[in-house]
């Protein structure tokens, strides 16, 4: 197979819920076109969204074969993880015989359909773990020998939610493929001139200071503190003319109260500016995001810098570590706030390292959340499992 | 002096700042003055008992019907009591709180009658005064400064053995000892303390930072806790929850860190002082006044960076300690005793009363 033939792909998959694993195999399928994709696919069951997907794909439905009593033996064996007497009918009718080259599982819960998958060259397997699957898996979690098989037979694991810690169920690092949710805000338009001239005489920003962005809540997790004190240091210890917005302070009076008084007793009021997303646009005014947030899920901490086109300076937390691999992103360990106003001070004084780092942040996120960047990166990862 | 009755209201009897104060200052007036003390907690906790030892013990309910000659409110959070009281009695308020506090903590309808009902003013620390200024809009003229105080020889009294928790007993491996004490709100930031553990780290590897009373989980310190995981510093930053004998602890510090962002005038600076600990601290604390000319390091609030450095030359300088302490121990003695304080505080409720 050549990159150029289309992808004979096998897809197995729960059910047509209207749910992500659904919505996200649509989106794959309407993205990559018929010249890329030659897709068959199994359901154990149907559902609302049968009808759409069959609008890409002829679907088989593992509840469709039939009301006898043997399907319904068929269906219960394949359930506690054995193949009765029909097993080899019900593949056939199923469509699961023929030419494939990998088989694309849009979530853990369809593992019991591996059990059709043929045990001597069987193709490579690639599994999604949709936004929020896992922490359902562990609510709900897969019987034992459906795991086992799952982690038996699986390739590649897709992991939309970065959070995620696959690692936890025994698979090894370099089976786990990262990648985010799909995600329809890339490419926002910037705002106009007159609405960044307005913002910037609003804030009273100086000509020539820089301008730091961070966003997300207020709350411990999302590291406005940390902001400010970084704020602090590159002013009062380091002498630079700096000054920071944070966007998303919409809610949690509390802690905007602890950070007012922060930022009155270490000098900086008019220079850190507390936002709500009504004023998102003065992100755009950056010179460089800051990404202090200590647990925030993907894409929240890098999508505001890979939107704007801007650089991304960080801790490296779980999330931004998974993102920042390969230079798109300059991060520092964890609560680091000397590194990190280090790593800032460095590419405020560097334009070019600046705008080479903000395309590279800009590559990263497409590949990861715009479609059909995205797709184009779930298909490669699919033509290269093995 | 005629005997008089002096009601005494406090927002709580928790086993804090200032109730232990005002404990202190109600057994002072006890064994030297003939006045009838009266105590109204406006809420509850430890201390209930020590101070129904002292004297009647009374609800925010007798407010109404209060009996004094001069109502003492121990902190501004007792404030509300003025929108109840009678009008006869002069009333002194004790100020224990800054800006944050000021600000947050009562409205503006306490702050008004602060303004206009109370007669005098004692407060902590110079940094209050500006506070309750610039937060109340008192007049300069009906505050004083009474700083805080301690029963040196109390707290110095024995030699403490070090303190132990769990199986481990504190600095007994030779490290370098950090410690920190106080409640574990945001005033008092926890998360400062860690951020200094780690800059001590990087330069002296392999100390002990045991963080004394507070909580020791919950969520007012989980999210530090958690950042103290992930720094690997699990087993050195703990924090202790509430102590028997906090003195143990401090004995055992090499260096007291006071990282609070807001403190008024922390008498853990003083214990420390009696117990022959350094102090650092930040310029954001009353303590600063208590640290100047020697007796302590003070750096900007919230260098940690720079309070790092200043461990690390505490640890390393033994003349430099040694004087710094030597300092500390004279100043606490001469200034801030209860035997020495004590008296002038009941010489301001005095003046007030005969005014």
């Amino acid at each position: 197979m050549t990159s150029a033939d289309p992808l004979r792909l096998l897809v197995l998959l729960p059910d047509a819920a209207d749910d992500p694993a659904t919505q996200e195999l649509l989106g794959v399928l309407a993205d990559a076109g018929d010249d890329a994709l030659a897709a068959r696919a199994v359901a154990w069951d149907g559902g609302p969204r049968l009808a759409a997907l069959r609008g890409h794909l002829p679907v088989s439905v593992v509840a469709d074969l039939g009301g006898g009593p043997a399907a319904a033996l068929e269906r219960a064996l394949l359930r506690l993880g054995r193949r009765g007497a029909g097993f080899a009918v019900r593949r056939r009718r199923l469509g699961v015989r023929g030419a494939i080259d990998a088989v694309y599982l849009t979530s853990p819960r369809a593992a019991p359909l591996l059990r059709f998958l043929p045990e001597r060259a069987r193709p490579p397997v690639v599994v999604m773990v949709p936004l929020g699957e896992m922490t359902q898996a562990e609510h709900e979690p897969l019987s034992d020998e459906d795991r086992d098989l799952l982690l038996r037979t699986t390739d590649r694991f897709v992991v939309a939610s970065l959070l995620d810690r696959l690692e936890r169920l025994g698979v090894p690092s370099d089976r786990i493929v990262r990648i985010g949710a799909p995600d329809d805000g890339a490419g926002a338009p910037g705002p106009d001139p007159a609405r960044l001239a307005e913002l910037r005489g609003r804030l009273a920003v100086p000509e020539g200071a820089d301008v730091l962005a961070g966003s997300g809540p207020l709350v411990w997790r999302g590291g406005a503190d940390l902001f400010v004190r970084l704020l602090w240091m590159l002013r009062a210890r380091r002498g630079r003319d700096v000054v920071g917005v944070w966007v998303g302070a919409d809610a949690d009076p509390l802690e905007r109260r602890q950070l007012e008084h922060d930022i009155a007793h270490m000098d900086l009021a008019g220079r850190v500016h507390l936002l709500a997303d009504d004023d998102a646009d003065a992100l755009s005014m950056a010179d460089l995001h800051v990404v202090t947030s200590r647990e925030v899920d993907a894409p929240e901490p890098y999508r505001p810098a890979a939107e704007r086109g801007q650089g991304l300076v960080g801790f490296r937390t779980d999330v931004l570590d998974r993102f920042a691999t390969d230079g798109a992103g300059e991060l520092v360990e964890f609560l680091d706030l000397e590194r990190l106003a280090d790593a800032v001070e460095r590419l405020l004084d560097d334009a070019a390292a600046r705008t080479a780092l903000a395309g590279r942040v800009r590559a990263r996120f497409e590949e990861w959340h715009v479609p059909p960047a995205r797709t184009r990166f779930l298909l490669q990862t699919l033509r290269s499992a093995r | 002096m005629t005997p008089a009755r002096v009601a005494f209201v406090s927002h709580n009897a928790s086993r804090s700042g200032a109730p232990l104060l005002l404990l202190q200052l109600q057994r002072w007036l006890l064994d030297h003055s003939d006045h009838e003390l009266v105590t109204v907690l406006l809420d509850g906790g430890p201390l209930e008992a020590d101070f129904a030892a002292v004297g009647p013990v009374v609800g925010p309910d007798d407010l109404a019907g209060l009996d004094a000659d001069l109502v003492y409110l121990n902190t501004v959070g007792a404030a509300p009591a003025l929108a109840v009281l009678p009008d006869g009695p002069k009333v002194v308020c004790h100020v224990h709180e800054l800006d944050y506090a000021l600000t947050h903590w009562i409205d503006e309808a306490d702050r008004d009658r602060l303004r206009h009902r109370v007669d005098r003013f004692l407060v902590v620390s110079q940094l209050v005064r500006a506070a309750l200024e610039r937060c109340v809009g008192v007049d300069p003229g009906r505050v004083e400064v009474h700083y805080g105080f301690v029963d040196v020889a109390a707290v110095a009294a024995g030699a403490p053995a070090p303190a132990a928790s769990g199986t481990r007993v504190i600095g007994a491996s030779g490290t370098h000892v950090i410690g920190a004490s106080g409640t574990t709100e945001w005033r008092k930031a926890p998360d400062l303390f860690l951020a200094l553990a780690a800059a001590v780290e990087r330069r002296r590897p392999g100390g002990e930072y045991p963080w004394v009373g507070g909580a020791d989980r919950g969520p007012e310190i989980d999210g530090v806790l958690a950042d103290r995981d992930r720094l690997g510093l699990t087993d050195s930053v703990r924090f202790v929850g509430e102590q028997p004998d906090a003195r143990a602890w401090f004995a055992a510090f090499d260096v007291f860190a006071l990282v609070s962002r807001d403190d008024p005038f922390p008498l853990t600076v003083l214990e420390a002082a009696a117990l022959g600990v350094p102090v650092v601290a930040f310029d954001s604390t009353g303590a600063r006044e208590f640290l100047a000319d020697g007796c302590g390091v003070v750096v900007p609030y919230p260098d940690v960076e720079a309070m790092a450095d200043a461990v690390v030359r505490l640890l390393d300088d033994g003349p430099g300690r040694a004087a710094l302490v030597e300092a500390a121990r004279r100043r606490v003695r001469a200034d801030h005793d209860l035997g020495v304080a004590a008296p002038r505080l009941q010489a301001a409720i005095e003046s007030v009363l005969a005014s």
